[in-house]
């Protein structure tokens, strides 16, 4: 009798289970919203997480202090989910904090990094990281370790996983660079290097599985004359050729890019503008503005297509997220998140 | 790319910003009468020198006689310990500026014999790396000074003197040994014939400053050690004094000293791969003529500062050298009765050479200043007028510096002070010149300083007693800060006005017995700094400055018996915001030290043995946010004194 309790009993837990997963994949208050990673204060201060909640419209800061009462370490640089764990990556720091993705409540450290800057989930057992240290470092999830590198060019940044292959842009570090790399998960070899523009900075993969990259031009700090123009790239992820190319007027230090929720149109910041694009568009110079306004993190929300970006106002004091309609032209909401909001990761 | 690019390149700024620094400085010599002297803590308030400044202004002294059983002093500990002000530090070894009265690092002008040593690219100095022995007497003056001490003393101005006379001759070995590897060892000898006499100092110093903390930033709170913070300095400090007859006497000084030292990462980084080599240079000749009425100063320095910072981790490699020539000729003599005249002419050659300008920069400064003094003996009041104009050949609109002042008897025990000043502050070359952000457009700082004061002292039988009381008001105009512009650099603006209150308390208590002497002294210092606040109405809901802690507090006890001395010393410093909006705030600390000296006294020499605890709680805390500050840390101190007919400081 008392082995058909526990059997009844432990199926019952098992379903209640099942069914809370089901409707909630990430278990906790952090399940539904936005992840935005501040980068912090300079000199000696720590980055922080917020989590913004759309449909309350409600900001709540700091999150990992709050619940680990300990910061997370200085520039955080990127937030990523994978499966049910959220990765921080916290550059200056050198190691992503480890976190159940619904509670936050921390759940491990990778140490052994140098500068990383964007964690990127291969499968159950393995993960990338970009770092600034020339490589992207190989992650064993179930160890929480770096088991191998994989040698870049400068500042290995952004990526983007199609189908097995990881695209990497080399957005030059303390350097300069234009190239983009190609690695196999499988080998864990690069397959491919290609040129791309001066500065590469970000990128995305539309419907039709194109590798679109944004590239904000070459600096010249001594000699502002020698400056390059930044470019907006649409590359074909099959034989790695460039389809198409604009020219963007003058430099950006990290313009952003983002893709909506049908994949079919991307919006770009470039110099305190937001512009448009079909993908489809026959022209790449076919972009429309939709707005004037700083720009330091940009996403779309995969659920409505609804736009967000940051602000970091004077970089010393709480930037500011705002929260428009799919079309740009009217404001839903503004928060203010932590110092220097730098990255959004939409949860759903 | 984000952030980061960006972000290295403006911290590697604002760490080259604050980091350039090492130091130079300025005399005046004057006249006149006796002084009260005031002394909080170790202070002794000397109205002997008041004609230097402005009448009114309040005047600190540190008795270093008390502190010289502490050699490994810097000048960083001492004020952070006796001043009152906030001397803002990055830990052992580390960078450390004060802040007087709530002023940026910017706003203290440091002079040493009459010269202004604060570099001219950053126009600051760290004041850890200045050690204390080498002085024989140092002031602290808060409050405006421009008109003195011209620019950037809106906050207030050191002054470091170690000139010898030709009456004091010394023979001193000083050792120290610490925990974390801190070593010194130091010797500094004094001599002087009827007319001629020389000093030298040499010293060296290291410390590895490992010291263990809980690194409250990393998973599980592990305790770390610090690292990549050891430091290593050394130098010499050789003077000369030449009595050519009655009238005329020369002085002539060089001083060199080199600091290598890493720059250890804080608890929310990795590593530290940091590091940064200063060696500086100064030398100076002067010419005094004294006449009955009438003194005349001539002297011509040199000062010269070289910094090497690199990272290897992220592959920064900077140099920047800078130097200022500085000459200056002033009068100072009775112009009737009791009225005095201090005129003179400051003419200044700066250089600078560094990949970070986009060229050489050698600005020319002229400077000319006067203090008229009036005292009324019967009232025991005197009054001043000062006023300075400074011109620079790569810098317009440089507003002229004027104040007024008085200090006189009030009633029996009671004296009062006043001073009413206008200063400014010239923007460095790093802020017009830096690549990439440079503003060669900036304004000069302007302020508007108000003081009132007044002294109480009071003696009855065994015991003495005095108590200082000072409010004061600051506007700074033009304040200079870096902000973000368009393109993600940093470029300086003058972003508005600074409004400074407060007021500071001090109370000095001795008591002696046949055996025993008791001493015991307090301070509370309390001000508002508030960022862009326009006018007094902006004082509720404007920002504080970051760094900058409301509360100051300190407590310091010590019994004398015979030859042995128990000393306590304890500080509170207020929390303090880190961020512009004042959304967070590091905690105030407290630090508690403990010193018992004993003195040997031979024949001919002397030996003093000191045991110091410092953070005697082991109270962890940090002055900077995720800087650990080290925790119980014990010293030993030793110094043999050679002693010669005409000595005896002990």
């Amino acid at each position: 009798m008392k082995k058909k309790l526990l059997i009844i009993g432990a199926l019952l837990a098992f379903a209640f289970a099942a069914c809370e997963k089901e409707d909630n994949p990430l278990p906790g208050k952090y399940s539904q919203g936005i992840f935005i990673s501040n980068e912090g204060p300079f000199m000696d201060g720590s980055g922080t997480i917020s989590f913004y909640d759309p449909k309350t419209k409600t900001i709540q800061n700091d999150i990992f202090e709050l619940v680990n009462n300990r910061p997370l370490g200085n520039i955080v640089q990127s937030v990523e989910v994978f499966k049910d764990k959220a990765y921080v990556v916290v550059n200056n720091a050198s190691k992503i904090e480890v976190v159940n993705a619904g509670t936050f409540e921390s759940a491990g450290v990778i140490e052994g990094l140098s500068q990383p800057r964007y964690f990127l989930g291969i499968n159950e057992e393995k993960a990338y990281v970009s770092d600034w240290a020339g490589h992207v470092a190989i992650i064993n999830l179930n160890k929480y370790e770096k088991t191998g590198t994989v040698s870049t060019s400068h500042g290995p940044d952004r990526m983007i996983l199609s189908g097995s292959n990881v695209w990497v842009l080399n957005s030059a570090g303390m350097s300069s660079d234009s190239t983009l790399m190609i690695i196999d998960t499988n080998t864990d070899k690069v397959i491919h290097t290609m040129v791309v523009g001066g500065n590469p900075s970000d990128l995305v993969q539309d419907k039709e599985g194109n590798i679109w990259v944004i590239c904000g031009g070459f600096f010249d700090w001594m000699n502002p004359e020698n400056n390059t123009d930044g470019s907006l790239v649409k590359i074909n992820p099959n034989d790695f050729s460039i389809s198409g190319r604009t020219m963007m007027e003058g430099t950006d230090f990290a313009p952003k890019l983002a893709v909506n929720k049908e994949k079919n149109k991307i919006l770009f910041s470039y110099n305190g503008k937001i512009y448009s694009l079909n993908t489809g568009a026959s022209s790449l110079n076919a972009f429309e503005l939709v707005m004037e306004k700083t720009c330091y993190a940009l996403g779309i929300d995969p659920d409505n297509d609804e736009i967000y970006f940051s602000d970091p106002l004077d970089f010393a004091q709480p930037g500011v997220i705002y929260r428009y309609d799919a079309s740009g032209s009217t404001m839903i909401d503004s928060v203010r998140a932590g110092i220097i909001p730098g990255n959004l990761r939409f949860i759903r | 790319m984000n952030g980061f690019f960006w972000y290295e390149l403006h911290r590697m700024k604002i760490k080259l910003l604050i980091l350039f620094l090492i130091v130079w400085s300025h005399v005046f010599s004057q006249t006149i009468e006796s002084d009260t002297v005031m002394e909080l803590n170790e202070v002794v308030i000397s109205a002997k020198r008041i004609q230097q400044y402005s009448a009114g202004l309040k005047v600190q002294s540190l008795n270093l006689g008390d502190l010289r059983k502490l050699p490994g002093l810097k000048l960083s500990d001492v004020l952070s310990a006796h001043s009152g002000h906030f001397v803002k530090t990055y830990g052992a070894g580390g960078l450390a500026t004060i802040g007087i009265r709530g002023t940026a690092p910017q706003h203290t002008a440091v002079f040493w014999n009459g010269f202004n040593i604060n570099p001219p690219n950053i126009a600051m100095a760290d004041i850890s790396m200045l050690p204390l022995f080498l002085f024989n007497n140092v002031e602290l003056i808060s409050g405006g000074g421009s008109t003195i001490t011209g620019s950037g003393a809106i906050g207030g101005s050191i002054l470091l003197n170690s000139q010898n006379g030709i009456n004091k001759d010394q023979l001193s070995l000083a050792t120290q040994f610490g925990q974390y590897g801190d070593k010194l060892t130091a010797l500094k000898a004094a001599f002087s014939k009827s007319r001629f006499g020389f000093s030298t100092s040499v010293w060296f110093n290291s410390s590895e400053n490992n010291f263990k903390y809980e690194n409250i930033a990393k998973y599980g709170k592990p305790v770390e050690r610090l690292t990549n913070a050891d430091a290593m300095q050394f130098g010499l400090l050789q003077e000369a004094f030449l009595k050519i007859n009655d009238k005329h006497n020369v002085k002539a000084g060089f001083w060199m000293q080199e600091r290598e030292a890493g720059i250890p990462p804080s608890m929310t980084m990795a590593k530290s791969f940091a590091r940064q080599l200063d060696r500086m240079l100064r030398g100076y000749l002067e010419w005094n003529i004294e006449h009955e009425k009438t003194k005349y100063l001539f002297k011509s320095g040199y000062h010269y500062d070289f910094l090497n910072y690199t990272d290897s981790l992220i592959d920064l490699r900077s140099e920047i050298q800078v130097g200022i020539w500085n000459n200056e000729a002033n009068v100072n003599t009775v112009i009737a009765g009791n009225t005095y005249l201090t005129a003179g002419a400051v003419y200044q050659l700066h250089h600078a050479r560094t990949e970070n300008y986009t060229e050489n920069k050698d600005p020319q400064h002229f400077s000319v200043f006067m203090l008229a003094t009036r005292t009324i003996p019967e009232l025991h009041w005197t009054f001043s007028l000062g006023a300075r104009k400074e011109y620079a050949s790569d810098h317009s609109g440089i507003p002229p510096a004027l104040s007024l002042g008085w200090k006189g008897k009030i009633a029996g025990m009671i004296d009062g002070r006043m001073n009413i000043s206008s200063n400014y502050r010239i923007p460095t070359l790093n802020d017009r010149f830096w690549v990439t952000g440079g503003n060669p457009d900036l304004k000069a700082e302007t302020s508007i300083n108000f003081e009132s004061g007044a002294d109480f002292t009071f003696r009855k039988k065994n015991t003495t007693g005095s108590y200082s009381i000072t409010i004061y008001a600051n506007k700074i105009k033009n304040w200079i800060t870096w902000l973000p512009a368009d393109n993600f650099y940093w470029k300086p603006e003058n972003i508005g006005s600074v409004i400074i209150i407060g007021f500071e308390n001090s109370l000095k208590l001795e008591h002696h017995t046949p055996l025993l002497l008791y001493r015991c002294e307090l301070s509370w210092n309390a001000g508002k700094s508030l960022y862009e606040a326009s006018s007094f109405k902006d004082i509720k809901h404007k920002p504080q400055l970051i760094y900058t802690p409301v509360h100051n507090a300190a407590f310091s006890a010590s019994i004398t018996y015979r030859t042995w001395e128990l000393q306590m010393i304890n500080k509170i410093t207020g929390s303090r915001f880190t961020d512009r909006t004042n959304t967070n705030k590091l905690p105030a600390y407290y630090t508690g030290n403990f010193n018992l000296a004993k003195r040997f006294k031979m024949k001919r020499s002397a030996l003093i043995i000191n045991a110091t605890v410092n953070n005697f709680t082991n109270h962890a805390y940090q002055v900077i946010e995720y800087r650990p500050m080290p925790g119980r840390t014990f010293h030993l101190s030793l110094i043999f004194d050679l002693l010669f007919d005409k000595v005896s400081k002990y």
